[in-house]
């Protein structure tokens, strides 16, 4: 296999950001449009260099991996156009205001409701504005691909969790664990954030990062 | 499950391209969409909304047989629209001095996805916006409108075409903007959505047209939401927040901090009292809470939006009463208003002694997700993880959770955060994997409470110090939850039995089955007796089937919950 030092990157930080890898590699190959045997490959090569350790729930990032990922992450953000990612991060933030919005609506009706989704009505009103937003987002989420190539696969994983909202799977608006609509966009925002230079700690305190 | 949508009250034939919604038109919503039905019901009820128009459902089918072109007598119709709305506000499309700026909506008669979001602001020029810098004294908010402008222009109109110019002319920028509205009717998304839920017999959507109205525009104007009552308590009088010089965006976003409606009625007690006239004059038609949102320009009322307001189950219920009380609903539509959830919300068990707010409260945040849980905090979630494997029942506390803290809050019994809200990463996760939660109990909690034992209230946003004990709520001790119990009998077949109460004659008694014996084969054990006990009877879902099963009574630890569930479900099972 060629040596991918971008790959290595990709699908170490995959894990990290997800904490554990999705038990089969495949998860990861489909997030990063990568081939399983690379991935594999690609996990077999970190816990051999003592980054990340098996476990029965699936691989997990360890100590030194972390401080790979954390070294890798600043010298990514070291290479993009500063500028242009903070005005970027500006028009994420506005959409992201809006998203929390939309996911909290799917969650719950009003603030002691949780949505029984029995009301079509309301679930499609609520889909609705979440393929809207989608539309507007598509063309951030490529300019974020067009600064930092390693972030591309973002945009296909949020186009099939609305691909797969809309053809009525609900499960892909909220759900965790599985690539969802909320899972995608909030892995994003934890790339952005890496990409800015900036902290998820430093952000929840400025009201833009929770 | 296929929805064939009523497409017309009368034949769409009978209306011109473009209807008029000054509350003259006689359109139903499936012939101008939902949003503009609502502006025409408001000025027929002769309250000020900004003026509009909409081009009607017919038209989109009409675009579509032309090959997409908007026939020139439908664009007359759109022009004479728009120079109603100049007449109304002395504004005029493209005019430096004094602009008119609109929304363009799109409006089916459902809402679906794929559909055009709204365009905001359209009639920005450069020239418009140094006028509007000009007439505002407020050159930043000009250029920031302008800016939303282009941003939602270019993503909403041009999509694909993104590098498009935006045109200068405003008149071309409708004109694109309603033929937009025609092309996302046949998005391949609106119409997977459609073929999905089976949805036909429409024409297509409308459009609408609003006249935008300014609350920056000078002292006394200003931006403002109305609840016609206490949306967390449900008590009268109306309850508000203003902002002075503020524009819409400004209040929903958080970004300024706005005062109460109190404010509003020194400055401007006409208005003000206008407000509360449009308040009781909203609620009376409709029967419900009213969520008012409103601008006032230059001390004159706009109404934008009302709608039935979100609440919190305490509100739901009081409102429910009381409205019955005032004669504005009937009991039966009381009890349709409150949800079995609600009323779980109101009878889940309490803390005890809460109300000595003593010196063991050791942290208050914002409720995210319900319920109630002791355990150790831990502030790492591999370390979460690695307790909770082994049996502990741990807390995990954060600054602020990350993606890979999931599997550590999954393994912990409830979840607290130093920052966000209700919306927040924490309070999403936490309310799908359905882990008590409190979310934004400020910075330095973490630390404060690393190692200690807790107590995590998800329903009151509380943390207290310890094991707290906890003691149940009495369904009896509850007037408004009895009165509630009354209306909801005679509206199910099912008879509701309280646990304590229930006595083996009633209602043959013998013939009941317990469904927590019957494992995950309850469902088939309900069909053996004739009546049934057990914890699946505390969900929506266990009573629906009950109801299904053809059970004649249930025994729960609370009625209200329970008939309220039967009720919904008999009435959503005879709507199909």
């Amino acid at each position: 296999m060629p040596e991918s030092p971008s790959n290595e990157f990709a699908v170490l930080r995959v894990v990290a950001v997800k904490g554990r890898a999705p038990a089969a590699a495949v998860a990861v190959a489909e997030c990063l449009g990568l081939s399983v045997e690379e991935v594999d490959q690609r996990f077999t090569d970190l816990v051999d260099r003592g980054l990340a350790k098996s476990t029965p729930g699936g691989l997990r990032v360890v100590g030194p991996g972390r401080e790979r990922v954390a070294e890798l992450v600043a010298a990514e953000s070291a290479q993009v156009d500063r500028a242009a990612v903070a005005a970027l991060y500006e028009r994420f933030c506005e959409l992201n205001d809006e998203l929390k919005e939309i996911v909290t609506a799917w969650q719950l009706t009003d603030a002691d409701t949780p949505n029984d989704h029995t009301d079509e009505a309301y679930d499609a009103a609520v889909v609705a504005r979440l393929s809207a937003l989608h539309d507007r987002a598509r063309p951030v989420v490529a300019a974020v691909a067009d600064l930092a190539p390693r972030l591309a696969p973002y945009s296909a994983r949020l186009d099939s969790a609305d691909r797969r909202i809309a053809a009525g799977d609900h499960s892909y608006v909220t759900k965790p664990i599985i690539d969802s609509y909320h899972t995608v966009w909030f892995e994003l925002h934890e790339d952005l954030i890496g990409l800015a230079g900036l902290t998820r700690a430093d952000e929840a305190a400025a009201g833009r990062g929770a | 499950m296929s929805v064939l949508v009523q497409t017309a009250d009368a034949p769409a034939d009978r209306f011109d391209p473009v209807e008029i919604l000054d509350g003259g038109s006689t359109a139903c919503r499936a012939t101008i969409g939902g949003k503009a039905w609502s502006v025409n019901r408001m000025r027929a009820l002769g309250l000020p909304v900004p003026p509009a128009f909409a081009v009607v459902t017919a038209e989109c089918d009409r675009y579509y047989a032309s090959d997409r072109t908007l026939a020139e007598d439908v664009w007359s119709h759109v022009v004479a629209g728009v120079r109603h709305l100049e007449e109304v506000t002395g504004r005029r499309l493209g005019d430096p001095a004094h602009p008119l700026l609109v929304s363009v909506r799109s409006g089916a008669a459902v809402s679906m996805p794929g559909m055009m979001d709204t365009v905001l602001n359209l009639g920005m020029t450069a020239q418009v916006e140094a006028g509007l810098a000009a007439e505002t004294g407020d050159a930043a908010y000009a250029a920031d409108t302008h800016r939303r402008f282009r941003e939602l222009y270019r993503s909403v109109v041009l999509g694909d075409e993104a590098d498009a110019p935006i045109p200068v002319d405003p008149w071309e920028q409708l004109r694109a903007a309603v033929c937009a509205v025609f092309d996302s009717w046949e998005s391949p998304r609106a119409r997977t959505y459609r073929r999905h839920h089976g949805i036909s017999g429409l024409n297509g959507t409308a459009v609408t047209v609003q006249a935008m109205v300014f609350g920056n525009m000078d002292d006394r104007s200003g931006t403002g939401v109305l609840f016609s009552r206490n949306p967390m308590t449900g008590e009268k009088p109306a309850w508000g927040e203003w902002l002075a010089r503020g524009q819409g965006e400004d209040v929903v976003s958080g970004r300024c901090t706005p005062q109460p409606l109190e404010a509003l009625a020194r400055l401007l007690p006409d208005v003000h009292a206008e407000l509360l006239s449009a308040s009781a004059t909203l609620e009376r038609t409709h029967g419900d809470l009213q969520d008012i949102e409103f601008t006032v320009e230059s001390g004159r009322l706009w109404l934008l939006q009302s709608r039935s307001a979100k609440r919190s189950a305490a509100a739901a219920v009081r409102v429910a009463v009381e409205m019955v009380d005032e004669g504005l609903i009937d009991p039966a539509t009381a009890v349709r208003r409150v949800s079995a959830d609600q009323a779980r919300a109101l009878l889940r068990p309490e803390l005890a002694g809460t109300d000595d707010s003593g010196s063991d409260l050791v942290a208050r945040g914002e409720p995210a997700c319900p319920g109630l849980v002791s355990g150790v905090v831990v502030t790492d979630p591999e370390e979460a993880e690695d307790r909770a494997d082994a049996g502990e029942q741990v807390v995990l506390a954060r600054v602020t959770t990350s993606p890979d803290d999931l599997h550590g809050m999954i393994a912990a019994a409830a979840i607290i955060t130093e920052h966000g809200g209700s919306t927040s990463h924490a309070a999403v996760v936490s309310r799908e994997i359905g882990t008590p939660c409190v979310v934004g109990c400020g910075a330095g909690t973490v630390t404060a409470l690393a190692g200690r034992t807790v107590t995590v209230d998800g329903s009151t946003g509380q943390v207290w110090l310890g094991v707290r004990e906890v003691r149940d709520v009495e369904e009896s001790g509850l007037a408004d939850l009895l009165r509630l119990v009354e209306w909801a009998r005679p509206l199910t077949p099912l008879a509701v039995y309280r646990t304590a109460e229930f006595r083996s004659e009633h209602d043959g008694g013998a013939g009941i089955v317990d469904l927590d014996e019957a494992g995950e084969e309850w469902r088939s054990a309900l069909v053996e007796g004739r009546g049934a006990q057990g914890a699946i009877l505390e969900t929506d879902e266990g009573v629906a089937e009950a109801l299904r099963a053809g059970a004649a009574f249930v025994v729960v630890p609370f009625l209200l919950p329970a008939l309220l569930a039967a009720v919904h479900a008999h009435e959503a099972a005879g709507a199909q």
